[in-house]
């Protein structure tokens, strides 16, 4: 009896490593029940994933639900520690980069001239190859305007990026309220905030073209 | 250059605590923030090449005179943004065109604000342009702070690390999903249905209800109303179908071999004659029902 509600976790645990990509629920439904040559149900699967979930209690994994499924990540205090194994750091992006990042994910689907109409300058073409290299947006119609501009939308490997489970995980926009009543703590920021700000971002360049590009494999 | 009548709240907090020197240029500590505008060359390229364009900059002129968003005085921002943009264009800044029409926009709202607002008119126009300012300016805001925290958010590379163990080989292609049907697909599928279902077609059977013996008397019968001779032709009914017609030619058929009509051809190839029996012929013909005549 506890041997055979042992072996489909194990099984679960192993397909999770294997997979390096977060699996769902349909896909493991599948996998396992081909491997125990029987019909998995989703209530058994959730009962699995329930008890793996309780195995890494106090490991150095946990179990970890984002829009493409279930992975195991490495518990997120043990990755500072960690990333010392790493020699290059991992990639910055420019403020250009996440701005339009996020006026796509908030916004969306808009059109490049909606973001640059939000964010009063153009939007360097670079900008939005790399958001599409990176997997993050995807062109998902056109609107029916003349010159019928590209649609752009997050995409599921953004969401999985960023650790969310949907859209509706995204932090809340800010209400305008809270930026009209000027906060003491930003008051205090305001006058040093650029100054100190500058050197963190690595000096973007305005337009975010080299940016991107140099953050990727490494922060110069 | 003392255009910000309120003292900032940094520089009283500054003063309260002066060991702690704010930045050193030339070797000499600043205990408290420059007053106006002056900030070391340095810092200032790095700060100007840090807006994200005009409404970055504008947004930043604001908070730094802490002033009311929503009662931006135009004239004194405008004064500051074309200073910022002085030197930008001293430190040989690349400035894109989008800082230039916002100086023009700037300029042409300060020009709406001096000007007396026709008071009969029902425009509230410059207090529009105005609002459509903070309106944009809020948008941003509010667009760079979900920015800040979208990079604040854990992320794979930096904060996330998904777990697995190496597969061997490398070339191995992980397939990210069952492939999905694409509607191409299912529309050749559904015309492959629709062209399977052509070969298809049931024929029905129907007995029609015809017999030669009814349809040979009803010969006989419009024989004897025409008088004895018909064109051969014409005998069909009206409006038959093939089955009729076949049925009628059998009867016709019949009704020769039984020697009931007579097939007559005046010409050759002249059109054929069907002639009702003369009274000689039916004492010959021993059938049924003419039989008892």
């Amino acid at each position: 009896m506890n041997e055979c509600a042992l072996e489909p976790t194990a099984l679960l645990e192993a397909a999770l490593l294997a997979a390096a990509q977060p699996l769902d629920e349909a896909r493991l439904q599948m996998l396992l029940g081909g491997a125990l040559g029987r019909p998995v149900s989703a209530a058994e699967l959730g009962q699995w994933i329930g008890t793996l979930e309780g195995l890494y209690e106090n490991r150095g994994l946990r179990l970890k639900r984002v829009a493409g499924g279930l992975r195991l990540e490495i518990r997120s205090a043990f990755v500072q520690a960690l990333s010392a194994l790493w020699e290059p750091k991992p990639p910055r992006y420019s403020r250009a980069l996440l701005e339009t990042l996020a006026i796509i994910a908030y916004r969306q689907p808009v059109t490049r001239g909606e973001i640059e109409e939000l964010r009063g300058i153009s939007v360097a073409g670079s900008t939005l190859r790399i958001l599409e290299e990176r997997n993050w947006i995807q062109v998902v119609g056109h609107r029916e305007v003349p010159g019928r501009p590209a649609l752009y939308a997050t995409t599921r490997e953004f969401l999985d990026y960023f650790g969310l489970s949907g859209l509706s995980d995204l932090p809340p926009l800010e209400k305008l309220a809270d930026l009209i009543e000027p906060t003491p703590e930003f008051d205090l920021s305001t006058p040093a905030d650029p100054l100190t700000q500058a050197p963190l971002l690595g000096l973007p360049d305005p337009e975010g073209e080299l940016d991107a590009g140099t953050g990727k494999p490494s922060s110069g | 250059m003392t255009r910000s009548p309120t003292p900032t709240v940094m520089g009283a907090e500054a003063v309260r605590q002066p060991e702690l020197p704010l930045a050193t240029v030339n070797g000499e500590p600043w205990l408290t923030y420059p007053e106006g505008l002056y900030i070391p060359p340095d810092a200032l390229r790095l700060l100007l090449e840090s807006f994200e364009g005009p409404l970055d900059l504008l947004w930043h002129l604001i908070r730094r005179q802490n002033l009311d968003v929503l009662n931006i005085p135009v004239a004194q921002v405008t004064e500051q943004y074309l200073h910022y943009i002085g030197m930008m264009q001293q430190m040989q800044l690349e400035l894109a065109g989008e800082y230039l029409y916002m100086v023009a926009y700037l300029a042409n709202l300060k020009a709406r604000m001096l000007i007396p607002r026709p008071v009969d008119e029902t425009g509230e126009e410059p207090q529009d342009a105005r609002a459509a300012l903070v309106q944009r300016l809020q948008e941003y805001e509010i667009i760079r702070r979900a920015a800040e925290r979208l990079d604040a958010l854990p992320r794979l590379e930096r904060d996330l690390w998904q777990a697995h163990v190496g597969v061997p080989e490398s070339d191995r292609h992980f397939l990210p999903e069952p492939p999905p049907v694409a509607l191409e697909d299912w529309l050749r599928q559904m015309a492959r249905l629709l062209d399977r279902t052509r070969w298809q077609i049931r024929h029905r059977v129907v007995k029609d209800a015809l017999s030669v013996r009814e349809c040979m008397a009803s010969l006989l019968e419009r024989l004897s109303r025409s008088r004895g001779y018909q064109r051969f032709e014409k005998l069909l009914p009206r409006g038959s179908n093939r089955a009729r017609a076949v049925v009628s030619f059998l009867a016709l058929l019949e009704l020769v071999r039984q020697s009931l009509v007579n097939l007559v051809q005046a010409t050759p190839y002249g059109p054929l004659y069907v002639q009702a029996p003369s009274s000689s012929v039916v004492e010959e013909a021993p059938v049924q029902e003419t039989g008892h005549e």
